[in-house]
């Protein structure tokens, strides 16, 4: 399987990037021809992380002793104040990689055996972290957040309540779920209702007319999210893209990518369009989750999310009526809720 | 759980077969020799809490009698105190102070010896005399061994130190070489035609352009204590002892004492507090290191020319740490830890 582990814009040729799949410790750097390298985070002289290294001339140097890598075998190029003649081991070598870029992401492959090694190496990361491309013309930010709980945690949480884990400027994510899961070809989908924060008060007891909806989609591999804020026309202004992966110590590492588009900065409040037209991202992702709330949080979607078997989406079968109606209904109104 | 696929793994380089990894310095724990545990300075009537590997440690003074024991001292006397064969159930390590240092017996109290205790040819015995700005203590991030092997090694002075020792690398000739016995190692640089550093040039007074310099490394394996004697000519010498004191199998305790006397003022004054540069950009790097040595690796660190000095300090830790736990503390013929050093030292070069 293909895990996407960073954003392809902060893998940079000037500092390399210390991430993580489970406890495994990686080192992101790019050569002198802005290819990726990956690299365990570990150094094979002294084990010292290579992430506190430097990137000089496209390879990494290690913090301590200077050793010197490049980053598609890991092979050992210089070890400082050898003679030129002096010739280096091949032996000498760290851990490489494979990455693969693909969308703005970085993708690692991992396998739980060799077999499921074997089939996957010859094939490429899916589609599932594509921006749409009707937001040709978005604007876009990018970010990366270590965040204290399990990425089984992280997807409940996204469907039973993204309230907590994220924040769209202007917008009040409400729990008022639009009808259960749906399963796709790919993702489970769950929508919700979302209100303009300034006409939401307090619509725990006044619920109005709603013109926003929250799309939510978890993808079968369950490294993949998408949420999406659709305006009354089913139309997107905003899409995020979020990379879920374990990380050390039970932690979640996301790498997420949001784009905005015009018609949002369009209908937002005022306030909000003020914020925007000064470069904010409206997406505040929240890397310190309230655990209270965490825990208080009632099970809802999430129900569906099978642990460990990312294949298998449980989501009942719809029971549809056996008579079909002489009169088909007509296009549907604008829920009034 | 799913592994990260490694290139070596999916077949696209050969696998380099690794040597099995034997050093686990994390579980050494030396018995029967003498720890500098203090600084007699930092000794006085309220006691301070010490640790020599898991052991605690209590050290305070009973009138002008420095004590040591595994507990307080309002709990020695009583009989639910739990002690320890390091002190035959009395709760009191024996203890002994000189160098300007308290130190104490770690293992069987039988075995104690003090004819044992390392020689130090440039600090005065009794503690006599050495000025308060002559001695440090910091703080190492990682384990004693680790630490030492810090110290013994000289390739990361460049990359860490550089901004303080100065880059190297320009000299006529730069020697490596290293003598041992089965409790000692020492490890010998000499330098020809270095460039004077900044340090020496400005707070020194040393007017030359290249000067030669000679800095021996005497390690005890045991008690991890670090005995230096750098010589520059011309110039002066910067002999000095570090602790190194196992703090548990993670931290370790660095009480380090300069004998500057030789050279000049501002010097004497400042070149001690270089230990507060020079230890956090250690700890950047030992720090991190650490952890990977807490299981052992079924990969062996790899090793340069440069690392001959540390590869025989691994292999002299591990063979004291075998025998030991066969039972054997004995010293073997071949060591004398409390012979002189002064010559081994080249104090008389
Ligand atoms: S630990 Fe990396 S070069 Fe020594
Ligand atoms: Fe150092």
């Amino acid at each position: 399987m293909w895990v996407p582990v960073a954003i392809s814009d902060h893998v940079t040729a000037d500092k390399p990037l210390g991430v993580s799949v489970g406890d495994q410790g990686l080192v992101l750097f790019r050569d002198k021809s802005s290819r990726i390298c990956v690299l365990e985070d570990r150094c094979p002289h002294r084990r010292v992380p290579l992430s506190l290294g430097k990137i000089i001339d496209g390879n990494l140097r290690c913090a301590y002793h200077g050793w010197t890598f490049e980053g598609h075998g890991g092979q050992c190029v210089k070890i400082p104040n050898l003679a030129a003649s002096e010739r280096l081991s091949p032996k000498l070598r760290a851990d490489a990689f494979i990455p693969y870029e693909k969308n703005g992401f970085v993708y690692l492959l991992t396998a739980s055996s060799s077999t499921e090694r074997d089939v996957s190496v010859k094939l490429t990361p899916p589609d599932l972290l594509i921006m749409n491309p009707d937001l040709a013309g978005a604007q876009q930010q990018s970010g990366r957040a270590v965040i204290s709980c399990s990425v089984d945690t992280y997807l409940r949480a996204l469907l039973d309540g993204p309230h907590l884990l994220l924040s769209l400027g202007g917008v009040c994510i409400t729990d008022f779920f639009l009808g259960d899961v749906m399963r796709k070809t790919h993702e489970l989908q769950l929508d919700r209702t979302a209100i303009w924060s300034h006409k939401a008060k307090p619509h725990e007891r006044k619920w109005g007319v709603s013109t926003l909806v929250m799309r939510t989609e978890v993808y079968q591999d369950q490294s993949s999210a998408r949420v999406q804020l659709l305006d009354v026309g089913e139309r997107p202004l905003v899409n995020i893209l979020l990379a879920v992966v374990a990380g050390k110590r039970n932690t979640v590492q996301i790498n997420w990518r949001c784009s905005w588009l015009k018609n949002y900065a369009a209908i937002a409040p005022w306030f909000v369009r003020w914020r925007i037209s000064g470069g904010h991202c409206p997406l505040q992702l929240n890397d310190k989750i309230d655990g209270s709330a965490l825990a208080d949080l009632l099970p809802g979607p999430s129900v569906h999310l099978l642990k460990n078997d990312s294949l298998k989406v449980d989501v009942h079968k719809k029971k549809e009526p056996k008579r079909v109606c002489s009169t088909p209904p007509t296009a549907t109104e604008e829920s009034r809720i | 759980m799913s592994e990260v696929v490694s290139l070596a793994k999916a077949g696209n380089i050969a696998r380099t077969q690794r040597q099995k990894d034997n050093w686990t310095p994390m579980v050494f724990d030396l018995h029967d020799t003498w720890f500098p545990i203090a600084h007699s300075t930092h000794v006085g009537a309220k006691p301070v809490r010490r640790a020599l590997h898991a052991q605690p440690v209590y050290v305070w003074r009973e009138g002008a009698k420095a004590l040591a024991a595994e507990c307080l001292p309002e709990a020695l006397k009583s009989a639910a105190t739990p002690k320890s064969a390091f002190t035959c159930g009395t709760g009191i390590y024996p203890t002994v102070e000189q160098y300007g240092y308290v130190w104490v017996w770690y293992g069987n109290p039988d075995n104690k010896d003090v004819t044992l205790l390392p020689h130090i040819p440039f600090l005065p015995k009794d503690g006599v005399g050495i000025p308060n700005y002559m001695r440090t203590s910091v703080r190492f991030d990682g384990n004693s061994s680790l630490s030492v092997e810090n110290l013994l090694d000289l390739t990361h002075a460049d990359f860490l130190h550089g901004e303080v020792i100065g880059g190297e690398g320009e000299a006529e000739s730069d020697e490596i070489s290293f003598e041992y016995t089965s409790e000692t190692l020492t490890r010998v640089r000499h330098v020809v035609g270095k460039p004077v550093s900044p340090v020496m040039r400005w707070l020194g007074g040393v007017r030359a352009k290249y000067q030669e310099f000679r800095s021996t490394l005497h390690v005890h394996l045991r008690s991890n204590v670090c005995i230096s004697y750098p010589r520059f000519r011309p110039g002066f010498d910067i002999p000095n002892m570090q602790t190194f004191v196992p703090s548990g199998p993670f931290r370790s305790r660095v009480d380090q004492t300069f004998s500057l006397g030789a050279a000049p003022t501002p010097f004497r004054q400042l070149m001690p507090r270089m230990a507060y540069v020079v230890g956090p950009q250690d700890n950047f790097v030992v720090r991190p290191q650490n952890p990977c040595y807490m299981n052992s690796d079924d990969r062996a660190d790899q090793n340069s020319r440069f690392d001959a000095p540390g590869v025989r300090y691994r292999f002299l830790m591990r063979k004291l740490w075998e025998r030991q736990q066969a039972g054997d503390y004995s010293y073997l013929a071949d060591a004398d830890p409390g012979q002189d050093i002064s010559a081994l030292l080249g104090m008389d070069k």
